[in-house]
């Protein structure tokens, strides 16, 4: 579960940002009393590095492509840091939009930031490792691939399907302390925890189940006694 | 013989109230029901995501252990072929444990195959999804193996067990249940499986449960005191109606019963509901020739119903406790001179 966030005008402000006193991150707007942060002069890095403190209600002057959402994947690993950014202008008012010239208009405009944060839970996601998953999955009797095999994200309807060869994988990363359920009927369904020390492909055995079959259906019948020859006659002169 | 499947209109479920749930309080499984049905006709290609489907909505775990029965009892077929085959094969088996574990192989594999294809499958079949269902919705349930008595069968001392059920786990406490009996019964004759739900196997009261089924693990029994094979052996026949009811027939304690003419049979049978006291009436059965009594109550006291009846003649007969035309239980009585 990614944490993003989206940048977009909550009030479209109409002060001049150069009439402001300027501070050290941007200008001070006697009109709401409050300091304008100069976004336009960040990075993305540094915009997301922002918001990861702020809360809400920052004002700020930024360039209409800086208003998008703001995916925030904390990654030891730096090459994958970027992968997770999605571009895609959203929240932006029509009213601004009528004001903008051009895509690349360089004006930069003074909005109150809305930070709308996805995941609840973001102190704890922030910090949890992710992992892009995939393996294969064989008999443990004879080491055959089970295509079929259905793997599920515990607790939820996500999940995909091994292919003919057994293989899975997942397009979406999985976040430590997720648990995947392996699950094929008559076979006996496996849990497997994402950790942080996993290996990169997870080789996984299934066991058939071996229960003894049997079963005795109710029946709609009642008992009835065999009765003898004897009986018979009797009855016949009762 | 060409065994097929009559699916009558799902019966609404009759009352409400049976034994075991007295634990639950005033529960209701209305809505447990009727998100099983909203998924009827869903396959079992993916268990987890059926047992998410029937239970994320759900805040109690025996409304989800519902939903996870009644979805089985609707959906799920049974197969009479294979049940006569399988029962064929492992009588003859039943001395020969090596030839039995491989014909045991065999059909294991075809009915996980079957069941998959066709949702159609034999009482262990049943009792493994149960139990898999069950327990991919974070609930302990385990499949019980064991001995089932119906009128069909005749089970001596030297029987193989032929009947698969489920214990499940619910707030520390065992509960027992049989979803392949919940769901119908075999009409003989025409090897026709009539689906007919019966809710009566539903977290079914244990000492009752006791005089049809019995575990090969006693662990499983669940009753205050543990009855041996032999004791199981001999108890009155009880049937679906027995648990619907709520009808325990207390005396006499074993099925057969030696008589002499003119000496009254004396019966004591505890019965859960006096409406349903009313309505209990005798089956005298003796070949062709059929006497329906009504009961003359002796004593009743806290659900305990004391009557009697006497014969006398002569001869072998089976006597039925019925509630309006539904049988309950069977004696076997004999009567001398």
């Amino acid at each position: 579960m990614d944490t993003k966030f989206d940048l977009s005008i909550k009030k479209p402000c109409s002060q001049n940002f150069n009439d402001f006193l300027p501070t050290d991150a941007g200008g001070y707007c006697n009109v709401c009393q409050k300091e304008v942060i100069d976004f336009t002069r960040m990075t993305e890095k540094d915009i997301l590095n922002f918001f990861r403190e702020k809360a809400e209600g920052t004002c700020g002057r930024l360039n209409k492509d800086q208003l998008r959402t703001y995916f925030d994947s904390y990654n030891h690993d730096n090459s994958n840091k970027w992968k997770w950014l999605r571009f895609g202008v959203i929240g932006v008012s029509s009213l601004l939009l009528v004001q903008e010239s051009s895509a690349q208009n360089s004006t930069p405009t003074i909005i109150e930031a809305d930070q709308r944060v996805q995941n609840q839970s973001i102190e704890n996601k922030m910090f949890l490792g992710k992992h892009l998953v995939s393996g294969r999955v064989v008999d443990r009797l004879d080491g055959y691939p089970l295509p079929g095999v259905n793997i599920v994200i515990k607790g939820t309807v996500i999940g995909t399907v091994t292919d003919m060869d057994g293989n899975f994988s997942f397009n979406d990363p999985l976040v430590e302390g997720e648990i995947l359920v392996f699950s094929f009927i008559g076979m006996e369904t496996e849990e497997f925890k994402i950790k942080k020390n996993m290996p990169e492909i997870i080789e996984l055995n299934m066991m058939q189940m071996s229960c003894d079959f049997m079963g005795e259906i109710a029946v709609n019948e009642v008992y009835s006694s065999k009765i003898s020859i004897w009986e018979k006659v009797k009855n016949i002169f009762r | 013989m060409k065994a097929f499947v009559i699916s009558l209109l799902l019966s609404t479920i009759s009352n409400p109230i049976l034994c075991q749930l007295q634990d639950f309080g005033d529960i209701d499984f209305k809505v447990a029901d009727s998100i099983a049905l909203t998924l009827f006709g869903e396959d079992l290609t993916n268990l987890p995501v059926l047992s998410y489907q029937l239970t994320s909505a759900l805040s109690t775990d025996v409304e989800k252990f519902r939903a996870i029965y009644s979805w089985v009892c609707l959906n799920i077929i049974n197969d009479v072929d294979a049940y006569q085959l399988n029962k064929v094969k492992r009588e003859k088996l039943a001395d020969k444990q090596m030839s039995l574990n491989e014909w045991n192989e065999k059909f294991r594999k075809r009915m996980f195959k079957n069941l998959l294809e066709k949702q159609s499958t034999v009482c262990t079949g049943y009792a493994y999804l149960i139990s898999e269902l069950a327990s991919l919705s974070g609930l302990r349930c385990e499949i019980v193996n064991g001995y089932g008595r119906t009128a069909a069968v005749s089970l001596s001392n030297n029987a193989i067990p032929n009947h698969s059920w489920n214990a499940v786990e619910i707030h520390g406490k065992w509960y027992l249940c049989d979803a392949t009996w919940s769901s119908g019964g075999l009409l003989i004759e025409e090897s026709i499986f009539l689906k007919d739900y019966n809710d009566g196997y539903f977290l079914a009261e244990p000492d009752l449960f006791a005089y049809s089924h019995y575990p090969i693990d006693t662990f499983w029994l669940k009753t205050n005191s543990k009855t041996s094979f032999d004791t199981f052996l001999s108890k009155p026949l009880v049937y679906k109606y027995a648990f619907s009811y709520q009808i325990k027939p207390i005396e006499p304690a074993k099925m057969n019963v030696d008589l002499k003419r003119n000496e009254s049979l004396d019966f004591v049978v505890h019965i859960e509901k006096e409406n349903i006291a009313a309505k209990l009436s005798l089956s005298i059965v003796q070949g062709n020739w059929t006497k329906d009594v009504n009961l003359n109550i002796l004593s009743q006291t806290d659900g305990i119903y004391e009557f009697d009846y006497t014969f006398n003649r002569k001869g072998t007969y089976d006597v039925h406790l019925k509630v309006d035309d539904d049988y309950v239980a069977t004696y076997s009585v004999r009567v001398k001179n």
